[in-house]
């Protein structure tokens, strides 16, 4: 479990000292003691200039501290209590980054990528010129990336069952909806593998020509090609090859 | 012993199959009848399939198709029934699908995190998008 | 104040603003400057600096073409502490209070806060519980925040009382309900505190024990709970109105979906004509005709239960109506919360794939399945649909909330047969998310040593195919029961499938490696030339049907095992053994429940002479009132003094035992249980000649015990005591009056 939270002993002290002392921490990378400093500047003088500095110091020193939620809740505060700040799009960003960083693998759930999509989404909205909105960008495309594997995911496990109508269903929601992505070569081969278990040869055809026609160079092709011209052949696969294949 | 009977995706009855006339029949028609396509053409979105099976599983042996019904209807550019033809299964390939995968990024749980680990949405270690961890 | 309208907004300044920037101020209001004075505008302005909730208080006025705001700020909490709270310890409570240090205090949220205390004290049945926020100013305004909790007396039930009920008396009612009379022996219980949630969920199982009884028109009129005057207590009094009794009239299936034949229809109904009416009976054939339905491929139906109610001859006319449903078909499903199982452990459990038809039935007992597989809270599986991209597509969400699923267990104990045991468990059930099982158990006591490591994969290659593997080490030193001592190091390859809903297969490969020495000197000739160590290779088929309402405490239905082992496999033994077992159980009356449990069993050593080790033993649990080995062919050099002699094991034997359990009448929470039996059993047939110096005795005679027994589930563990008196048996047989055993589990 993630411990317990360290308790410092309740002393008024001058904003400046505590604020120095939070600044060292940060230096020597004791990231959880820094944060706790931090929240002490702002809780014993809330209204210097410092408590704001402080209150965006503490959410950086939270997610250093991999304490995630924690900085995600002093950033929030954060952006309701100074939305015209000048460091309002670093918020934004540092927000964004917490739940980007935590995205777990696309068998698992989802949740966290869907709020990192929508804060970088918001960081781009709302800050377009600032340095961030271009890091942004370029993770909400990993982000889109990830959420097609999503997909993918639950297409192949269709797909492996011999549910081949659920399978198309999401394998189609790859390349209609995440395009970009680069799991749009392998959405257009399964389509062809589901299409052709099911009998639907013209719409494989056209999946194989897709894919032959924009991702001639990946690996998906050669499988699509080789696949396409066994079914031509009406080469079944023998018993013992599906016995094997039934076994592995 | 009974086998597990389903019944997968959408099968077409001979009933509402003969309310679609080729050249008459609109797409809202088509829409109103038969419902939503279960997949539509992916390059041409005017064609669109209703396919439709039943399956006995017994076991743990792979479900054996009773029942199967492929459904391709055509529109023309109004936005008519100009085909309507039902694709029969029996050149329906074996297809063992590639077991390959496009490789995706993410937090993968260690053993003994998962195994005594708490459950809760657990704050992780920081790893940059390439993957490397700290 | 110069009245509102008119005039151009030249500047907007803010006084008294301290925290809170005045950009923040200007960016809630709605009016810019270069706006005319409006007074709705400003009206709105005004209400939304209110929600923002930072202002204890804000007011705007006019001062020529200056909008001045004047605001004060709310304080910020600089600390927040509980005192007086023994019962609920302090973390507890703090993630409970939204109020935090460094927020902003309003009055609404202290009482929100104070609410939720309140409630966390009723829900521990505390309802004499009081809090007081107390406030500290500070300097720059800043307040330090006080919950004074005075937790009062646990409130518990002093009597629950019903009236005008004549149908069934005040105890039986009593027993159907959860919420208990508080009494002394209550003290583990929390069910004896008051807890109007369980008082609701109470009256509905009244409710239904009425309508299963034919009391259709039954209603609760009043449940009342009074605090006494001491507000330590309550009163429940609850009134009914029982209303006359009915039975079913005619019952009819009637469909207006074309084409559906409903004449066969009427196998799936269990309400029959003539019997007592019952509520759960219509339930029940509802979900039979839409089971059978949908096997029919009716996937879209809808079944409504008309009832017609005649008062004259009290009896109530059925007529399931069959409608037809919206088609409307599963466009996906999206499964979130399992931040450790992975998306298809859970998936493959759902009887609905996307692009199927929409089926309600399909969806509760999917939610059911996912329920089972033991890796979620209680109420931590639920299923929303909600309208997908077009009226005829729906969304099927699966939210799941995941508990640990790894199991640390220690347990210690005594049995008369292998004394003091102490045994060691650690099993993960959802293996890194994949549903994989994974136990390691170990058992140590004066008698033997054991170690077993278990693995399962539920979904071996994705298909229905439970398999695994179990490597086991067993120590055994029964020298003076059996006197041998044997060892056995093994492997099992299992594999096991559904055949239909009940009846299900267990195919098993094991390879075993025995050795048995320091045979007692003064033992048979027979038993010597055993030592030595040998190979078990074998193979098992196990076919079980069960049909019993549960597993560990069955009180109805019956089950039967066929298991045939072939050893020869390779490896140095040989032999076929078949195993039959059935038991079947009654509730003759309430809370009294019958079992009869018989089991026959062959082996056959197919020309080769059967190892020791391989023969079938009896005694101890399968025949009471007999040791482990206590009849069957034995070696007896001198008749008068048995002491020393040695079970040979037998090759054929058949037992039978009928057993009574009761619960005393005793409350449940007790887990005290009565149990009288009689146990039946023989085993016979075993060949071999008998060496120099060796007398054997063998004989087929029906051996007899009767006996008693109590269980006590106690909270340190489950406890079991058996006397049991051997009616028949032959001179030679060794006895064995009192079993005892006592397991934790901690």
């Amino acid at each position: 479990c993630s411990g317990q939270k360290e308790e410092l002993p309740y002393v008024e002290r001058p904003v400046e000292q505590i604020y120095t002392e939070a600044a060292n921490a940060i230096d020597n990378r004791n990231f959880t003691k820094a944060a706790l400093l931090f929240d002490e500047v702002e809780r014993q003088h809330p209204y210097s200039q410092w408590a704001v500095r402080a209150q965006l110091m503490s959410a950086y020193a939270h997610y250093q501290a991999v304490r995630y939620d924690d900085a995600i809740t002093t950033l929030d505060r954060f952006i309701a209590l100074h939305p015209g700040n000048r460091n309002a799009a670093y918020a934004f960003y540092l927000k964004a980054l917490c739940n980007y960083e935590r995205i777990s693998d696309v068998r698992r759930d989802q949740s966290t990528t869907y709020e990192a999509l929508q804060n970088l989404q918001e960081v781009v909205r709302r800050f377009p010129a600032s340095p961030y909105a271009r890091d942004a960008r370029l993770k909400i495309d990993l982000t889109n990336d990830h959420l097609a594997g999503k997909d993918m995911e639950v297409g192949r496990f269709y797909l492996n069952t011999g549910e081949y109508m659920g399978a198309i269903k999401r394998f189609r929601r790859v390349v209609d909806e995440f395009q970009g992505t680069s799991h749009v070569p392998e959405a257009l081969h399964r389509l062809v593998e589901a299409y052709l278990a099911l009998g639907i040869r013209e719409e494989a055809q056209v999946n194989a020509a897709l894919l032959g026609h924009n991702y001639p160079g990946t690996v998906w092709y050669q499988y699509t090609y080789a696949l396409m011209n066994r079914a031509e052949r009406g080469e079944r696969p023998s018993l013992f090859q599906r016995a094997i294949d039934w076994v592995l | 012993c009974a086998p597990i009977v389903a019944q997968r995706g959408n099968l077409v009855e001979d009933s509402r199959m003969a309310q679609i006339q080729v050249g008459q029949t609109t797409r809202e028609q088509v829409q109103y009848v038969l419902g939503t396509p279960t997949t539509t053409g992916t390059v041409d979105g005017s064609t669109w399939y209703y396919i439709g099976r039943r399956t006995e599983q017994t076991a743990f042996l792979d479900p054996e198709v009773t029942a199967q019904r492929i459904l391709r209807v055509r529109f023309d550019a109004g936005g008519t029934v100009q085909e309507m033809t039902e694709i029969d299964g029996n050149d329906a390939a074996y297809v063992a699908p590639v077991a390959r995968v496009t490789p995706t990024v993410g937090h993968d749980l260690g053993f003994f995190e998962q195994l005594l680990g708490n459950l809760s949405k657990p704050a992780r270690k920081k790893k940059k998008d390439d993957g490397k961890s700290r | 104040q110069e009245a509102f309208d008119g005039g151009i907004i030249r500047e907007i300044r803010v006084e008294g603003s301290q925290r809170i920037e005045p950009t923040t101020v200007r960016s809630y209001l709605t009016v810019q400057v270069g706006d005319n004075f409006d007074p709705d505008k400003i009206d709105q302005s005004l209400k939304s600096l209110f929600a923002t909730g930072l202002f204890a208080d804000v007011s705007i006025r006019r001062d020529g073409g200056v909008m001045l705001i004047a605001v004060v700020e709310n304080p910020i909490i600089n600390r927040i502490a509980f005192e007086g709270n023994r019962r609920i310890k302090t973390e507890d409570i703090a993630p409970e209070v939204q109020l935090r240090p460094r927020t902003v205090y309003t009055r609404t949220r202290v009482q929100n806060d104070m609410e939720r205390i309140q409630e966390l004290y009723r829900r521990k049945g505390r309802f004499a519980a009081r809090i007081e926020p107390k406030i500290v100013q500070l300097e720059q305004n800043r307040v330090d925040l006080i919950f004074e909790i005075e937790e009062g007396q646990m409130t518990g039930v002093q009597a629950i009382n019903f009236v005008n009920n004549n149908v069934f008396d005040d105890s039986d009612l009593r027993d159907i309900m959860i919420t208990k009379e508080s009494r002394w022996w209550r003290f583990l219980s929390s069910n004896d505190n008051y807890d109007p949630e369980r008082l609701r969920y109470d009256q509905e199982q009244i409710r239904r024990h009425y309508l299963r009884n034919g009391y259709a028109d039954f209603k609760v009129l009043t449940a009342v709970a009074e605090l006494t005057p001491d507000r330590e207590d309550f009163f429940i009094t609850i009134t009914v109105d029982e209303g006359k009794r009915y039975r079913f009239g005619k019952i009819e299936i009637v469909s207006d979906i074309p084409d559906v034949d409903v004449e066969p229809l009427y196998s799936a109904l269990t309400a029959y004509a003539g019997e007592w009416y019952n509520g759960d009976k219509i339930e029940e054939s509802i979900t039979a005709l839409t089971n059978r339905l949908g096997d029919l491929q009716y996937a879209f139906v809808e079944i409504d239960p008309l009832l017609q109610r005649n008062q004259e001859d009290q009896t109530i006319d059925l007529v399931f109506e069959l409608k037809e449903s919206p088609r409307v078909f599963v466009e996906r499903i999206d499964i979130i919360g399992n931040y450790s199982t992975l998306d298809k452990v859970i998936r493959r459990e759902m009887l609905l794939v996307e692009g199927d038809p929409f089926s309600i039935s399909k969806v509760r007992r999917s939610e059911q399945r996912v329920k089972d597989l033991g890796y979620f809270l209680q109420s931590g599986v639920e299923i929303k649909t909600a309208e997908g991209s077009s009226r005829d597509q729906s969304v099927i969400t699966l939210e799941v909330e995941e508990q640990p699923t790894g199991e640390i267990q220690l347990g210690a104990g005594y049995s008369s047969t292998d004394g003091a045991l102490l045994d060691f468990s650690i099993r993960q059930r959802n293996l890194m998310g994949t549903g994989q099982d994974l136990r390691l158990s170990t058992l140590l006591s004066s008698r033997s040593f054991e170690v077993d490591l278990g693995y399962t994969e539920p979904y071996f290659l994705d298909r229905d195919l439970a398999a695994g593997v179990d490597l086991f080490r067993v120590v055994r030193d029964n020298r003076d029961t059996i006197s041998y001592d044997l060892e056995s190091t093994g492997m099992v390859l299992r594999a096991g499938f559904p055949l239909s809903e009940k009846l299900r297969q267990r195919i098993s490969y094991s390879l075993v490696h025995n050795k048995i020495d320091n045979i007692y000197f003064g033992s048979s000739r027979f038993l010597q030339d055993q030592m030595g160590s040998t190979i078990t290779s074998s193979v098992e088929s196990q076919l079980l049907y069960d049909d019993r309402d549960s597993r560990i405490e069955p009180t109805s239905g019956y089950y039967f095992l066929w298991s045939v082992e072939f050893a020869g496999v390779g490896g140095d033994t040989r032999y076929l053994r078949n195993r039959i077992t059935g038991g079947q159980y009654w509730e003759p009356f309430e809370e009294v429940v019958l079992g009869l449990t018989t089991e026959a069993g062959y082996i056959w050593g197919m020309g080769k002479d059967l190892r020791i080790n391989d023969r079938f033993f009896i005694g101890g649990d399968t025949l009471r009132g007999f040791e482990i080995g206590g009849i069957g062919p034995r070696n007896v050099p001198n008749i008068n003094d048995t002491r020393y002699s040695d079970a040979l094991g037998g090759t054929i034997f058949s037992r039978a035992s009928l057993e009574l359990t009761t619960k005393l009448g005793l409350p449940d929470e007790l887990g005290v249980k009565a149990h009288a039996f009689y146990d039946a059993g023989t085993l016979t047939a075993a060949k071999e000649k008998p060496g120099e110096g060796d007398v054997f005795y063998d004989s087929a005679k029906i051996r007899m015990s009767a006996g008693v027994g109590v269980s006590w589930k106690s909270p340190f563990g489950p406890i079991r005591l058996d006397l049991a008196y051997p009616i028949a048996k032959e001179p030679y047989d060794q006895t064995e009056t009192l079993k005892f055993s006592f397991g934790t589990r901690f």
